[in-house]
């Protein structure tokens, strides 16, 4: 059987229990033919988000390899999720994202159903007398919903496991930043080359902060950070007080709490633009204008400022640690979803395998901004669309990470290669990655 | 060759006419904190002048690395990968250089 003989060649390419991440993980079409196989059609997946679907028959596609899932907004409310192929000859019903009204119609034919799945016309159904309304049912596809974002599961071996079981613990790490009360922002897409698992990989540790981003060290605490790893998930963060890596080697007088301050706002609002909501640019800005008390300290200072800034836009963080006002938490909601929640929102990148081809992937990046409870729904952002991930500036930080992605996936391209190694503390995420997605793939005990 | 003293560790190093403080370090089998390696990216190397017979001004590309960092004043602070020491008498500090390569 070709899948016997597919596995039996893949194993070499396990990681769990060696001591390397081998390079076909991410080169090889074959590897990638295995995760179309056994990780997606079995793994919870983000398809959008609930305000993406605020009226019955606002619906969004989402694909992961050749599957496309429709997602709707029923007439009773509820999120519903289709298999993106009509019964009768197979054309997708719905593409990209809007409003289908009342029905969902099948352009070729003409046929129709309702928002729940149920087909409601069939043109000249006398010459279908053998179909049964299953039969001309939509394939109804897992969801389910947690912090504002709509998942789905394609049930791949069966039953999926429940959400909030798979997700622990990222819900108790997540929830108080109210990921449900987060709009959109931005939402930005291009293709990347390289790998999906080289983007995850990429930003699941802070170890590449020092060499990727020299910049961050004047006011980031990299030593700092605190490393995770869960059942599934993992997490980094902490190290939120503005203060020079000690890698700089200074001592607390050496450091200008001032320009601290301004060269950590700076950063968070020039070079990772959309990490704060518009509303807390303004108030930060005027932070570096405004000459700190004597003997305040700039982490000090910023945190009665975002806690002052949070209580003016109607926002409960009385239940945040500093740590979380400051800092934040960086996970990955495994497999392909992940970044800094902080605060006030979540900065947030989604990777997708691009089709058959291993060297490049689906990128996006999300920004998320925390809304004051019963505030006015606001019009969702224009979906910004890169083909060319070079013709647009996505902030120093980001331009920084995404022109590594290209060398990478030519360098693990070399065949004399060797496996990849990992830093045993602060990559501990990347290593943890791939034994669950071996757990996916190859069944590993993890 | 002038000397250079590179506290707290108590150390003096030799620097060759033309020779940046690292490079000296490096050569003399002491490991200098960088992470760009000596390019003025990262400010690692930054250390500070506890005294100087007159040093040469920076160039344009070190005075902008060390203009972002968020160094106190009142201090005179300078790249090692890119101060080129002409004359003794400097004195520095600078955490954790060490022996080793």
């Amino acid at each position: 059987m070709t899948i016997l003989g597919q596995r039996t060649g893949l194993d070499e390419l396990m990681c769990f229990g060696s001591d390397t991440i081998p390079r076909g993980r991410f080169t090889s079409k074959e590897f990638l033919a295995l995760e179309y196989e056994r990780l997606w059609p079995n793994v919870w997946q983000i398809a959008g988000r609930v305000e993406e679907l605020r009226e019955p028959g606002d619906f969004v596609e989402y694909s992961i390899g050749e599957r496309s899932v429709i997602v709707v907004r029923a007439a009773d409310g509820a999120i519903r999720a289709f298999h993106n192929t009509c019964p009768h000859r197979g054309t997708r019903l719905g593409e990209g994202c809007g409003r289908f009204g009342a029905e969902i119609r099948c352009p070729f034919h003409g046929w129709r159903w309702d928002l729940a799945g149920n087909n409601t016309f069939v043109l000249d159904p006398h010459e279908f007398p053998a179909m049964t309304a299953e039969e001309l049912h939509l394939i109804e596809v897992h969801v389910g919903e947690w912090g504002g974002f709509v998942f789905v599961h394609f049930g791949g071996s069966g039953e999926p496991e429940p959400l909030l079981e798979f997700l622990d613990p990222i819900p108790r790490i997540i929830d108080p930043y109210h990921p449900e009360r987060m709009r959109y922002t931005g939402i930005k897409k291009t293709i990347l080359p390289a790998n999906w698992k080289v983007v995850v990989d990429a930003f699941n540790e802070g170890y590449h902060i020092a060499a990727t981003h020299p910049e961050l060290l004047q006011w980031k605490d990299d030593a700092a950070l605190e490393y995770e790893v869960f059942r599934t998930h993992t997490r980094y963060g902490g190290a939120g007080e503005p203060k020079p890596s000690p890698r700089l080697g200074l001592d607390p007088e050496d450091v200008d709490q001032q320009q601290l301050l301004a060269l950590k706002i700076k950063d968070l609002i020039d070079n990772l633009p959309g990490y704060f909501g518009p509303d807390d640019l303004k108030a930060l800005d005027e932070v570096t204008r405004t000459p700190l008390p004597p003997g305040v300290s700039a982490g000090a200072y910023y945190l009665k400022r975002r806690r002052d800034g949070a209580v003016a836009r109607g926002l409960d963080w009385s239940h945040l640690s500093d740590d979380q006002v400051l800092g934040g938490d960086d996970v990955l909601v495994f497999p392909n979803f992940l970044g800094p929640a902080v605060g006030g929102g979540w900065f947030v990148y989604r990777v997708r395998p691009n089709g058959d081809d291993p060297h490049t992937c689906l990128f996006e990046l999300w920004t998320l901004s925390e809304e004051p409870v019963g505030a006015a729904p606001q019009p969702l952002p224009a979906r910004e669309w890169y083909p060319d991930p070079w013709a647009h500036d996505w902030g120093l930080v980001v331009n920084q990470d995404l022109a590594n992605f290209d060398r990478i996936q030519r360098g693990l391209r070399v065949p004399e290669g060797q496996g990849l190694r990992w830093n045993r503390r602060q990559e501990m995420g990347v290593r943890r990655f791939h034994e669950v997605l071996d757990r996916y793939l190859f069944n590993a005990p993890t | 060759m002038v000397t250079v003293r590179v506290e707290p560790a108590g150390i003096e190093l030799d620097v060759a006419p033309g020779e940046t403080v690292m490079a000296a370090a490096t050569r003399n089998g002491y490991v200098w904190p960088t992470v760009c390696g000596g390019r003025a990216e990262c400010g690692v190397c930054v250390l500070k002048v506890l005294a100087s017979n007159g040093l040469p001004l920076p160039e344009p590309l070190e005075a902008a690395r060390l203009g972002a960092l968020p160094l106190a004043a009142g201090a005179e602070w300078r790249l090692a990968c890119q101060l080129r020491p002409g004359t003794d008498g400097l004195v520095v500090r600078k955490a954790g250089v060490r022996r080793g390569t």
